[in-house]
């Protein structure tokens, strides 16, 4: 438990670097973009699609800060009341659901990322399935956090059973 | 038979507050693993996020108004907006439904109005004399009330979704926004007679306070001109918005400090950003899975047995969208619940810009609306009052968004004209 808390919290930090330097690339390269469309009537070329994969980059990064933080979009008018009964039974039943659906998400976007390897063309000499490996790292670390999750639950449902 | 069990079983997982995406992730894989269809669509679906160039404009226009709420901004436009409007009975209030609209088209309806804004003011209200109840509904409620404006996130999303011109949407939103916006001003000053005093107008005051916000006033107007005129794309705004608020914020006003503020203020607003992604991508996949499995169609063939007037057909719409918008978020309920209702709208005559407004206007009722209204509990976290007495205290208002909602649904020119009179492409 100690080590995935460890790896998590290192992931975690290392997205929000990421995350920070990549959008300002993004903000850097897409003003560029436009004041040379508009002074000089011509732009960086591939310059638009490595904007696009940049954003799916930052979105998917920020989803990864979203998970570590618990802060994804979620209906939480009858959680709350649930909660109150039984916190830790409900982290848990939510973690493992989400463990287990983001594993299949992990595993297909595995298999696609192989399936782009053969015949995948370059943005700025970097193959687009290498720009698509955001989609597999999103998942396998969302699921490490709802591991992590599952694990500290567990404990608490023990523990509230022994007391 | 199976089907109806796992859907059951996600919309339970759905109410104990599983993540949204995770719900519809979850049930696409299943829909596909029964269909026989390798699960790798699902992700192929998310994959074409990276194709769509209008996309930028969301993680741009959200930093933006990440930046304009954290800096001094609010003080600013609400010094501006006191100093115009502030010195007749109702002028606070008005302050309030201006400001609020200016911040909610920025910043998209994820809560950060209510929260940047409602501690300044609240006790402003409070302090000129309106009841508590009517200033507690008017803040819950503009915390939605500028989604019809450029550069709404919704109305972004609402194009990419729908596939319509978002340069379209933009510049129809105006009329509807701003009927609101009057409407909601009328009932104000009838609320703000209990004012017993106001500041007399000054005009040196005016002219301090058009000084101080000189550099924020023309960002709205950039926008709405730029994408007007053709100069820009939505996607080029989106840049020149979120370089303008950087430069205005970090060099020229200085309220925000490059190492420590910028960096927070990127990874709030991908937070968000990244949150209606995910939901983006996953529930791409299932609607596509329905729309492909002529799932509207064949809710279309089953409404044609009892509806065939088109005034009927848009009152349930209403009803329908309200209870959706009281129960999902509203990035949920766009995404998930517009690609199967254009091609009934459509099958219908409706004009999907007009459809637009429509579907907006009732995400703005749903959004406020018990039970699920997620404005309610953003107003409840930030005010600490209960859920139930702001949902109240926002009848009133809720009241004459329903009044407009009905307008702009049976008045189609009220969504078409401008863009009619303008000749948007």
């Amino acid at each position: 438990m100690k080590i995935l808390k460890l790896i998590n919290y290192n992931l975690y930090r290392l997205i929000k670097i990421a995350v920070v330097l990549l959008f300002m690339i993004l903000l850097i390269l897409s003003a560029a973009q436009i004041v040379l469309r508009l002074i000089f009537h011509s732009g960086i070329s591939n310059a638009e699609g490595m904007m696009r994969y940049l954003v799916l980059w930052v979105a998917f990064l920020g989803a990864c800060l979203a998970s570590y933080k618990g802060r994804h979009i979620s209906l939480d008018v009858v959680s709350k009341a649930l909660k109150k009964l039984n916190k830790n039974l409900i982290v848990f039943l939510i973690s493992t659901v989400s463990f287990v659906i983001l594993s299949f998400l992990f595993k297909a976007s595995v298999d696609f990322i192989i399936s782009e390897i053969s015949g995948s063309q370059s943005i700025f000499f970097v193959p687009i399935w290498v720009l698509e490996t955001v989609i597999p790292f999103t998942f396998f670390f969302m699921a490490l956090v709802y591991l992590q999750s599952i694990i500290v639950s567990a404990k608490g449902m023990i523990k509230g059973i022994k007391k | 038979m199976i089907s109806l069990i796992i859907g059951l079983a996600l919309i339970g997982l759905a109410l104990i507050g599983t993540p949204l995406f995770i719900v519809f992730g979850g049930l696409a894989i299943v829909l596909f693993a029964i269909a026989g269809i390798d699960i790798a669509a699902v992700i192929i679906e998310i994959s074409r996020i990276a194709t769509n160039s209008v996309l930028i404009s969301i993680p741009l226009f959200t930093f933006a108004g990440y930046m304009l709420a954290e800096s001094g901004t609010p003080k600013r436009l609400i010094a501006l907006s006191r100093a115009a409007v502030g010195w007749f009975k109702g002028g606070t209030a008005i302050v309030t439904l201006l400001v609020c609209a200016f911040f909610t088209s920025f910043t998209g309806v994820s809560g950060v109005t209510i929260i940047a804004l409602g501690g300044l003011l609240l006790p402003m209200l409070i302090k000129d004399k309106y009841s508590e109840k009517f200033s507690l509904g008017l803040l819950t409620t503009s915390g939605s009330i500028g989604l019809l404006f450029p550069p709404s996130l919704l109305l972004i999303l609402y194009g990419v979704l729908a596939k319509v011109s978002i340069s379209k949407l933009f510049i129809a939103g105006i009329i509807p926004g701003l009927i609101l916006i009057i409407i909601f001003a009328v009932y104000c000053l009838k609320e703000g007679m209990v004012v017993a005093e106001v500041e007399p107008f000054s005009f040196k005051k005016l002219l301090k306070a058009i000084k101080g916000a000189a550099w924020e006033i023309p960002l709205p107007l950039v926008v709405i001109w730029g994408i007007y005129s053709g100069t820009f794309t939505p996607s080029e705004a989106a840049i020149l918005t979120a370089v303008y608020a950087f430069i205005v914020e970090v060099f020229i006003y200085k309220d925000l400090n490059m190492k420590h503020d910028v960096p927070r203020i990127i990874r709030s607003s991908m937070i968000v950003v990244g949150g209606i992604f995910v939901i983006l991508g996953s529930a791409m996949g299932l609607t596509n899975y329905l729309v492909d499995e002529q799932i509207p169609m064949r809710i279309l063939d089953w409404m044609k047995m009892y509806i065939r007037e088109k005034w009927l057909f848009l009152l349930l719409l209403n009803i329908f969208l309200i209870i959706v918008g009281a129960v999902l978020d509203v990035f949920s309920a766009l995404i998930v619940v517009l690609p199967l209702m254009v091609p009934i709208a459509k099958e219908f005559g409706i004009d999907p810009v007009h459809m637009a407004m429509i579907f907006l206007t009732n995400l703005e009722i749903g959004y406020n609306a018990p039970p699920a209204g997620i404005n309610l509990f953003i107003a409840s976290f930030r005010f600490r009052k209960p859920v139930m007495s702001l949902a109240k205290s926002a009848v009133p208002f809720l009241i004459i968004m329903f009044m407009v909602l009905m307008l702009i649904t049976y008045v189609p020119d009220i969504s078409l004209f401008l863009i009619k009179l303008l000749k948007v492409e």
